[in-house]
């Protein structure tokens, strides 16, 4: 008898032992869970949202874990096997329940959009930042995996209603977009991410923002933005160090098969991106040789650009190449050397002396000075926005008549775009606006800022500071819209950052301090 | 006619500035300066019936900015421009826009539209 007692007694000691020693490795891993003292940050932020629902998560996972271990030692120790299995199905469930990213990542490569979306509104890794958005994210990804459904395409799009739009919201409305076959605002959303907050944007989402990206430019075999996307990436997926090998490959970086070939054999869907790789081995875009056009003799000698020739051969030619070289290396270069080539075909007797006898045989109601003057006037707004376009600030196209005017041009018309532009934001705003209606404010604010910044790289200082003007007013009023009246606070700090920081380069010192007040207020 | 196998690049410029050399009513009727207006509006009509009869041969015409689509409206208003002398003279002076030598790297080689197929993405 004694004997006996003595055994149950030692078996209770072993099995109190191991209990109490998960019980303080449990503690352990509370106390050493890498979170932040929630005094240190604002309880109301974002960041303070994300880091409670985490907190919540991570006790209820270990709760869950314990009451495993608890019950399996109680059932082993009552000599009883049998709950053990229930037990760990029920634990089994819950840990789904506490992460649904453990099946969600099941549903996706599966094509199950609304399962996908249904666990993920339980919430959890890897959308703790976003949960709404995430949630619609993953059924996103779960459809680009099935064929075209417009129907399932207008649920998801439904489904993005709830909640303000953050990270995952503007991947998952990117993706949509794509889904919908508009590639231009998919692109623009995607690239948007990365104005907002980082405590709005799960990483995941960004790294589904690069995937889509990086495929986009794969798509276009635009290979220079392949890798100015990958470059300098802290972690690649093996996908997109494929991508990025290729791009090294085409772009004559990297002429070695075998990092190429390892690559490949590292990253998933081979036999999808076999014919890519062996392609790329076969004939890298950078060894495509030049194809130049068969010459032809017209009525008129036409002569290239730098063959000279007489007015205005070499300043149509030098036109031509302006227009298909663009922003190209070397711009600058190529603007100054047409004004200065339309300055001296505008001054030629030779050509003068043509376009008057032209204008006489033609019997043309203006005389030849006025047809110059008009010539001229075309020349001129057409390097105004050449220079524009190709971010080539005025002053460096010369100082001749020409690119004086062109200058003066450009000044007057870029703010009037740039108004009529900014104007495009000022759209009706209803106090409870739809998520396509905050999305399409959202990418007009976007335009504004491409055309804006396309000014700044061009712009004296007084320029730019009449510009920020222009689309502060504008988007001071989005910005308070998205603010006050819809809750996108998001996307307003967004906004108000970009402001801050243009206020303070232009020195506004009364913008800078109203936007830097906003900046500071909690999201 | 000159020919050329320039193509514009996606950073290409304004919309304006282009049309003025691949839009110029000489190229979009096949014409060079020396026609007179009764071949303008023989050639336009000929052109005209022809988009009609949807002749392929009439669907596009060369510039300097490479091959661009033709169609009755552009044929009308180059007809229209080339009547005008105060505008037909503008259109001479830029006719004379030479082709771009050397054509940019064709980039649809290095194209791959099946690209979403690497992430397991469906096409669109």
């Amino acid at each position: 008898m004694a004997a006996s007692l003595g055994r149950v007694g030692m078996e209770a000691a072993m099995t109190l032992v191991p209990l109490m020693g998960l019980c303080v490795l449990g503690c352990m891993a509370v106390v050493a869970a890498p979170l932040p003292s929630s005094d240190m940050i604002d309880p109301e932020s974002s960041r303070a949202r994300s880091l409670r629902r985490a907190e919540a998560r991570l006790g209820a996972t270990v709760f869950a874990l314990a009451v495993l271990s608890f019950g399996i030692l109680f059932a082993l120790e009552r000599g009883a096997t049998g709950p053990i299995l229930p037990l760990a199905g029920l634990t089994a469930v819950g840990l789904v329940a506490l992460h649904p990213w453990l099946a969600v990542r099941w549903c996706i490569p599966l094509g199950l959009p609304r399962l996908a979306v249904t666990l993920s509104r339980l919430g959890g890794h890897p959308w703790v930042r976003d949960p709404e958005g995430g949630g619609v994210l993953a059924g996103v990804l779960a459809q680009l995996r099935r064929p075209v459904d417009p129907r399932m395409h207008a649920w998801l799009s439904a489904r993005l209603r709830r909640g303000p739009l953050r990270g995952a919201g503007l991947v998952a409305a990117g993706l949509l977009a794509a889904d919908g076959g508009d590639r231009d605002t998919a692109r623009a959303l995607l690239v948007s991410l990365d104005d907002l907050d980082p405590d709005l944007c799960p990483p995941m989402a960004r790294r589904i923002a690069l995937d889509w990206l990086c495929a986009d430019a794969v798509r276009d075999g635009d290979w220079a933005r392949v890798l100015s996307l990958t470059e300098d990436h802290p972690a690649l997926s093996p996908t997109l160090r494929l991508m990025q090998a290729l791009a090294r490959h085409h772009r004559g970086q990297s002429l070695r098969q075998a990092p190429l070939w390892r690559a490949w054999l590292r990253a998933p869907r081979r036999r999808h991106t076999f014919g890519l790789v062996r392609g790329a081995v076969a004939s890298p875009a950078h060894l495509c040789e030049l194809e130049l056009g068969p010459v032809e003799l017209a009525d008129d000698p036409r002569l290239a650009a730098n063959d000279g020739g007489p007015a205005p051969s070499e300043a149509l030619a030098l036109y031509v190449e302006a227009l298909v070289d663009g922003d190209g290396p070397g711009a600058a270069a190529r603007m100054a050397r047409l004004a200065e080539s339309w300055d001296r075909a505008m001054d030629d007797f030779g050509f003068r002396g043509h376009v008057r006898r032209r204008a006489e045989t033609l019997r043309c109601t203006t005389g030849s000075e006025k047809v110059m003057a008009q010539l001229h006037r075309d020349v001129w707004e057409d390097l105004a926005q050449l220079l524009a376009e190709s971010g080539v600030p005025p002053e460096a196209a010369g100082g001749g008549v020409t690119a004086r005017r062109a200058t003066q041009h450009m000044y007057a018309s870029t703010l009037e775009d740039l108004r009529r532009v900014g104007a495009t934001v000022d759209g009706p705003r209803p106090a409870h606006a739809t998520v396509e209606h905050v999305v399409s404010q959202w990418l007009a604010w976007l335009k504004v800022r491409r055309r804006y910044e396309a000014i700044a790289r061009v712009a004296s200082i007084d320029l730019r500071r009449e510009a920020y003007e222009i689309v502060e007013l504008h988007l001071r009023q989005l910005m308070a819209w998205l603010w006050n009246d819809v809750g996108e606070r998001g996307l307003a700090n967004a906004i108000s950052t970009w402001l801050l920081l243009e206020a303070e380069r232009v020195h506004d010192e009364a913008s800078a301090a109203y936007h830097r007040h906003n900046v500071a207020l909690v999201i | 006619m000159p020919s050329s196998n320039a193509t514009l690049p996606s950073s290409a410029t304004s919309s304006r500035s282009v049309a003025r050399i691949a839009d110029n009513a000489f190229h979009v009727l096949g014409l060079t300066p020396r026609a007179t207006w009764p071949d303008v509006a023989r050639v336009a009509d000929a052109l005209l019936a022809a988009l009609e009869a949807g002749d392929p041969a009439a669907a596009s015409y060369a510039t300097p900015l490479g091959p661009r689509p033709r169609t009755a409206g552009a044929v009308r208003v180059a007809r229209a421009r080339l009547r005008d002398p105060d505008e037909r003279i503008q259109q001479e002076i830029w006719w004379e826009a030479p082709a771009r030598g050397p054509a940019a790297p064709n980039l649809d080689d290095a194209a791959w539209p099946r690209a979403s197929a690497a992430w397991g993405w469906r096409q669109r």
